[in-house]
C-alpha cells in the first residue's frame, strides 16, 4: 500500500514536472531499505531481503547511476556489487525526481555483464523526509522491486 | 612416547606416605629447598602481597635463586608445567607468549597472566620472554589477581625479583654451551657502595644456531641472537625510606617459527614432490626481531603505622615480525608486523604496617600506552592466483581476470594511543585463627585505533565471447579512527582458617578480567575483501564489529590450603576451582560468503580443577617437589557461525601439567670440590586439544631432564640433558590457507654450564 501511494504519488508529480529542471541536486545518496525479488515466471517463488543499501550517483553526464551494494537475487548467488548507468531522471516540482531507463547494462566490478541486461527500470526519489527511493525492474526472469529510506 | 600418567600417581602416593617418617629438621632453614623463602633473607621489595604468601588465602608457587639456577630457569617459558596448571608452550619465536592458567589462555592478544618484574608490570605481552639473568625470586600467583594487579590478570600473575646488591655483594660469571650451537654468557657484579646502598650491573649474550632446519633452504630456522644489560640501584636509610631504580636493555635477533607441514604430501604441478608430512619447509624468510628498555622506579617509605609506595616505569619496546605466512616452499603471502610502543606506568600503593586485627590497602594505578604499527601483506604469484584470480574467474564466466602485477601489497598502518587508571583497596580482618579479605578495584581503559589502509591492485578482465580486454586499475587508500571505553569493578573476597601457622584452609571468590582491545590482524582479511568486493565479488566486513573485541571476565571460584608435615620437611598446598569465564574472546566466521574470519566476545567456558604441590626433605640430602594440576575446560557456549561446540574442551589449555623434581646431594668431602648434586625431573602435560571441533589431540607426554653438578659456595659446573628419552611431542598446531602446521617440541638436547661467583664478603 504504502508502496503505491509513492508511485501514485510520483505519477501526481509526473504531471507538474518541469522538464527543464535537470539539477538532480543531491549526488552520493545511500538508501537502506527492502529488496523483493520475484521469479517472474513463478510468482510464488520470491525472496526479501532487509537492510540492503542502494546509492544513486549524479555523473557529469546528465544521467543517474544505480549502486545495489552487495545484492543477491536468490539466496544461492553471491552478493554482487552491480552499478546500473545511464539511467534517466526527470525532477517535478515537489521535488520529486521520476527515475527511466531500459535495455541497460550493469557493470561490475568495472565492465559491463550483458546477462544481467535491465529493462523496464522505473521508480522515484521522493522529495519526503527523508527522502524515498522506490525503484523497479526485471533482470534474468526475475522481478526486482525496491523501496528504502535516505541514510541518516 | 613415554607415558608416566601411572607412574604420577605412585610418586603422590609414596610422598604422602612418607611424611610420617620424616626426619623433624625445622630449624635447618638453609637446607630446604628453596620453594619456600624465608622473608627475611631477602632482600626484594614485595609491595603488595609481601613475602610469606604461604599464609595467605592464594594459590602460589615461589622459587627461590637455588631451584632457579637448578631447574635453569632462563625465560618464562621454563616455568611452564613447575607450577600446577600453568602451561607455557614454546614455539614460534621470543614474541609468541601464548599462556595457559588452569584452561584459560590466549595465542595473540591479551594474556591472562601478568607479569610483573622489580614491582614493573609488564604492558606489552610481546616482551614476555627474555632472559632471566640473576634473579632471585620468581613467584607464579594462580587464580585471578586482578583486584591488585588489574587488567589481563584473569589467570594469576608472575612477579620477577632481580637480585639485590644488598643481599650479595660480589663478581658472578656464567658461560654455558650445549646442543644446536647454543652459547649462553652472563657476567654481573653486585656492590655495596655503603650502608643501606647497593649497585649492580648484569650483561648477558646468548646465540644459538637453532635445533629445526628447513628443508627449503637448508638452513636452520630456530637460530637466536639475543644481548642485553641491567643496573640496578637500592638505597635505604634507617628511617623507612628506600629508593630502588631498575634499567634494562635487551636486543634480540631470532629466526624462529619451525611449523612443520602437517596435511597430505603437496605437490606442484610438475608433479614433483613440495612438501612432505613433517617437513618444516617454506621459502620466504621468517624472523623476529626486538630491541627492548625498560627502566623502572621505586619509592617507598615506611612510617610507623603505614608503607607508601610508588612505582614508575617507562617501557620502551621497538619489535618487528617477519612471516613467510603460507609457511610452504609457495608463494602466497607475507606479512610484517613492525611494532614501537612506548608505554608509562604508575602504581601508588598505601598499606598498614599495624600487627592489629585490622589491615588495608589502597591503591590507585595508570597508564598511557602509545604504539605505532605497520602490518603489510604482501601478496606474491601463488596468492594472487590461488587465492584471488581463481576466486574471481570461479565467480564469474564472463570474463576471464589476469594480474597486471607479480605482487599485491596491502598496507596497514595503526596508531594506538590507550589510557588506563584505576583506583583499588583491600581489606584483612583477623580474629582468632580467621582471617576475612575483602577488595574491589575500579579499572577504566580506553583504547583507539587509528587506522590507514592502502592497496594498489592493476588487473585485466577479458570478455570470454568477444574477447574485449579492459585493463582496471583499483585503489583503496581509507582511514578511520574506532574508540572503545571500558569500566570494569572487579570485587574479591576470601576466608581462611589458620589450624597453626603451617595449616590453613581458604575459599575465595574472585572476578578476573582481560581487556578488550583491537584486533588489527584482522585488517588485511578487511582490505582484501573490501578489494574482491570492488573488483564486483565478495562482501564487506564492518570495521568496526570485525576488529573490536570487548573485555573477557571470569568469576574463580576457589577452596584452598596450605600444608606442613614432619616439623616442615613436608610442605605443600592445594587448591579446587571452578571458572565461569564469560564474553571469551573468540574468532569467528561472519555471516555470508566471506572467506575471512572475525575476533568477538562470542564464548562462554567453564573451567573446573584442581592442584596440588609438595616440598619434601625426606633424607639428609635428598630434596623432592611435585606439583600436579588437573583441568576441565570446556565451551558452554560458543558458535563460530558455521558449527556449535558447546561441550567440547578448549583448545591449547592441557588437561594435566605436572612436574616431580629431585636433587640428591652427595658431599665430596674434598672443601675446594663442594657438593655432587644429582638432579633429574620429569614435566608432562596432556591432553592437549588442537582445535575446537576436538578432532586433533596431542597426548599425555612426559620429559626427562637430568644434570649432575658440582656445587660450591664459589661456582657450580653442571652437565644437563633435557628431554633424555627423545620424546616426540607437538607444542603448537594452527591452520594457514587450509593447510594444517605443528611445530615438534625440542629434541633431546645437552650441555654443560659454569657459573662462579666471587663473593667480596669472603
Amino acid at each position: 500500500m504504502k508502496k503505491l501511494f509513492l508511485l501514485l504519488f510520483a505519477a501526481a508529480a509526473t504531471l507538474t514536472a518541469c522538464d527543464e529542471d535537470k539539477d538532480y541536486g543531491t549526488p552520493n545518496e545511500t538508501y537502506t531499505g527492502t529488496l523483493t525479488v520475484t521469479l517472474l515466471s513463478d510468482q510464488t517463488q520470491s525472496y526479501t531481503y532487509e537492510n540492503k543499501e542502494f546509492r544513486i550517483d549524479n555523473p557529469a553526464d546528465g544521467t543517474l547511476t544505480l549502486w545495489m551494494i552487495e545484492t543477491q537475487f536468490v539466496p544461492a548467488m553471491p552478493q554482487l556489487t552491480m552499478e546500473v548507468p545511464g539511467i534517466s531522471y526527470s525532477r517535478q516540482v515537489a521535488g520529486t525526481t521520476l527515475l527511466t531507463g531500459d535495455e541497460i547494462i550493469p557493470l561490475m566490478g568495472g565492465t559491463p555483464y550483458e546477462r544481467y541486461v535491465i529493462t523496464g527500470l522505473n521508480g522515484a526519489v521522493v522529495n519526503s523526509d527523508p527522502h524515498q527511493l522506490v525503484v523497479n525492474f526485471e533482470c534474468m526472469g526475475y522481478h526486482v522491486s525496491y523501496e528504502g529510506a535516505l541514510a541518516q | 612416547m613415554m607415558n608416566l600418567h601411572r607412574s604420577r600417581h605412585l610418586l603422590v602416593a609414596l610422598l604422602a606416605a612418607a611424611a610420617p617418617l620424616l626426619p623433624a629438621r625445622a630449624d635447618d632453614e638453609g637446607r630446604l629447598m628453596d620453594t619456600l623463602v624465608v622473608a627475611d633473607r631477602v632482600q626484594v621489595t614485595a609491595i603488595k602481597q609481601g613475602l610469606s604468601l604461604r599464609t595467605q588465602p592464594v594459590a602460589a608457587t615461589v622459587l627461590g635463586q637455588t631451584t632457579i639456577e637448578r631447574c635453569r630457569t632462563n625465560a618464562l617459558k621454563d616455568l611452564s608445567e613447575l607450577a600446577p596448571n600453568l602451561f607455557i608452550p614454546d614455539y614460534g619465536s621470543r614474541m609468541t607468549s601464548s599462556i595457559y592458567v588452569r584452561g584459560m589462555g590466549a595465542r595473540i592478544d591479551q594474556p591472562v597472566l601478568g607479569m610483573n618484574v622489580d614491582n614493573v608490570p609488564l604492558m606489552n605481552k610481546n616482551a614476555y620472554d627474555f632472559e632471566l639473568a640473576d634473579v632471585e625470586r620468581i613467584e607464579v600467583l594462580r587464580g585471578p589477581q586482578s583486584t591488585l594487579y588489574g587488567r589481563n590478570t584473569m589467570g594469576g600473575v608472575v612477579n620477577v625479583y632481580t637480585l639485590s646488591p644488598l643481599t650479595w655483594q660480589g663478581t658472578r660469571i656464567g658461560a654455558e654451551y650445549g646442543s644446536g650451537q647454543t652459547m649462553r654468557l652472563r657476567a654481573s657484579t653486585y656492590h655495596r657502595l655503603k650502608e643501606g646502598m647497593g649497585l649492580a650491573a648484569a650483561a648477558w649474550y646468548t646465540q644459538s644456531d637453532g635445533l629445526f632446519t628447513n628443508r627449503t633452504t637448508g638452513e636452520r630456522c630456530d637460530w637466536e641472537r639475543l644481548g642485553g644489560a641491567r643496573l640496578k640501584f637500592q638505597w635505604r636509610n634507617t628511617r623507612g625510606l628506600r629508593i630502588e631504580n631498575t634499567a634494562s636493555f635487551t636486543s634480540l635477533a631470532q629466526g624462529g617459527y619451525p611449523y612443520a607441514y602437517a596435511g597430505e604430501e603437496l605437490r606442484g604441478e610438475d608433479g614433483t614432490v613440495l612438501v612432505r608430512p613433517g617437513e618444516i619447509a617454506y621459502n620466504d624468510p621468517c624472523s623476529y626481531d626486538r630491541t627492548a628498555f625498560t627502566e623502572g622506579f621505586t619509592l617507598r617509605y615506611d612510617a610507623e603505622r603505614f608503607s607508601i609506595a610508588s612505582i614508575t616505569s617507562y617501557q620502551y619496546t621497538d619489535d618487528d615480525m617477519i612471516l613467510d605466512q603460507d609457511f610452504l616452499p609457495l608463494s602466497y603471502f607475507t606479512l610484517r608486523q613492525s611494532l614501537r610502543e612506548h608505554a608509562l606506568t604508575e602504581d601508588l600503593v598505601i598499606r598498614s604496617r599495624t600487627e592489629g586485627a585490622y589491615r588495608w590497602l589502597v591503591g590507585a594505578f595508570g597508564f598511557y600506552k602509545h604504539g605505532r604499527m605497520d602490518a603489510p601483506v604482501l601478496f606474491k604469484q601463488d596468492g594472487i592466483e590461488r587465492l584471488i584470480l581463481a576466486n574471481a574467474n570461479a565467480h564469474d564466466p564472463d570474463y576471464l581476470y589476469t594480474w597486471l602485477d607479480d605482487t599485491l601489497p596491502l598496507d596497514s598502518r595503526f596508531r594506538m594511543p590507550d589510557v588506563g587508571a584505576a583506583i583499588y583497596h583491600e581489606s584483612e580482618y583477623h580474629t582468632g585463627r580467621w582471617t576475612f579479605t575483602a577488595g574491589v578495584r575500579v579499572d577504566y581503559e580506553h583504547a583507539r585505533l587509528h587506522y590507514e589502509n592502502e592497496t594498489v591492485a592493476r588487473y585485466t578482465k577479458t570478455h570470454r565471447t568477444d574477447g574485449t580486454l579492459y585493463p582496471l586499475e583499483l585503489r583503496l587508500d581509507e582511514g578511520g579512527t574506532l574508540r572503545q571505553t571500558f569500566v570494569e569493578v572487579l570485587p574479591k573476597a576470601s576466608v581462611r582458617y589458620a589450624f597453626d601457622t603451617g595449616n590453613d584452609l581458604y575459599v575465595s571468590v574472585a572476578k578476573g578480567y582481560k581487556a578488550g582491545g583491537f584486533n588489527t590482524q584482522m585488517f588485511s582479511d578487511v582490505l582484501q575483501q573490501k578489494l574482491m568486493k570492488r573488483m564486483g565479488f565478495g562482501a564487506e566486513y564492518d570495521i568496526d564489529r570485525v576488529v573490536s573485541y570487548k573485555p573477557e571476565k571470569s568469576w574463580n571460584y576457589e577452596l584452598g590450603g596450605h600444608f606442613t608435615a614432619a616439623n616442615g620437611a613436608l610442605r605443600g598446598d592445594f587448591a579446587l576451582f571452578w571458572i565461569d569465564c564469560r564474553d571469551q574472546q573468540l574468532t569467528v566466521f561472519p555471516e555470508g560468503t566471506t572467506t575471512g574470519r572475525m575476533m568477538t566476545n562470542a564464548g562462554r567456558t567453564r573451567s573446573l580443577g584442581g592442584e596440588l604441590t609438595m616440598q619434601a626433605s625426606p633424607w639428609q640430602h635428598l630434596d623432592l617437589a611435585l606439583s600436579y594440576g588437573y583441568t576441565h575446560a570446556t565451551f558452554r557456549r560458543y558458535d563460530n557461525g558455521r558449527q556449535d561446540f558447546r561441550g567440547n574442551r578448549l583448545p591449547y589449555a592441557p588437561e594435566h601439567t605436572g612436574s616431580l623434581r629431585a636433587a640428591w646431594t652427595l658431599p665430596t668431602g674434598v672443601a675446594w670440590l663442594g657438593d655432587l648434586v644429582f638432579g633429574a625431573d620429569v614435566r608432562a602435560a596432556g591432553r592437549i586439544w588442537w582445535n575446537e571441533e576436538n578432532s586433533l589431540v596431542q597426548p599425555f607426554y612426559a620429559l626427562l631432564n637430568a644434570s649432575i653438578r658440582l656445587e660450591h659456595e664459589h661456582y657450580s659446573l653442571e652437565l644437563w640433558g633435557r628431554n633424555l628419552t627423545g620424546t616426540h611431542y607437538d607444542t603448537f598446531y594452527f591452520v594457514s590457507i587450509g593447510n594444517a602446521f605443528l611445530q615438534a617440541g625440542r629434541p633431546r638436547t645437552f650441555g654443560i654450564t659454569l657459573n662462579i661467583h666471587i663473593s667480596n664478603n669472603q
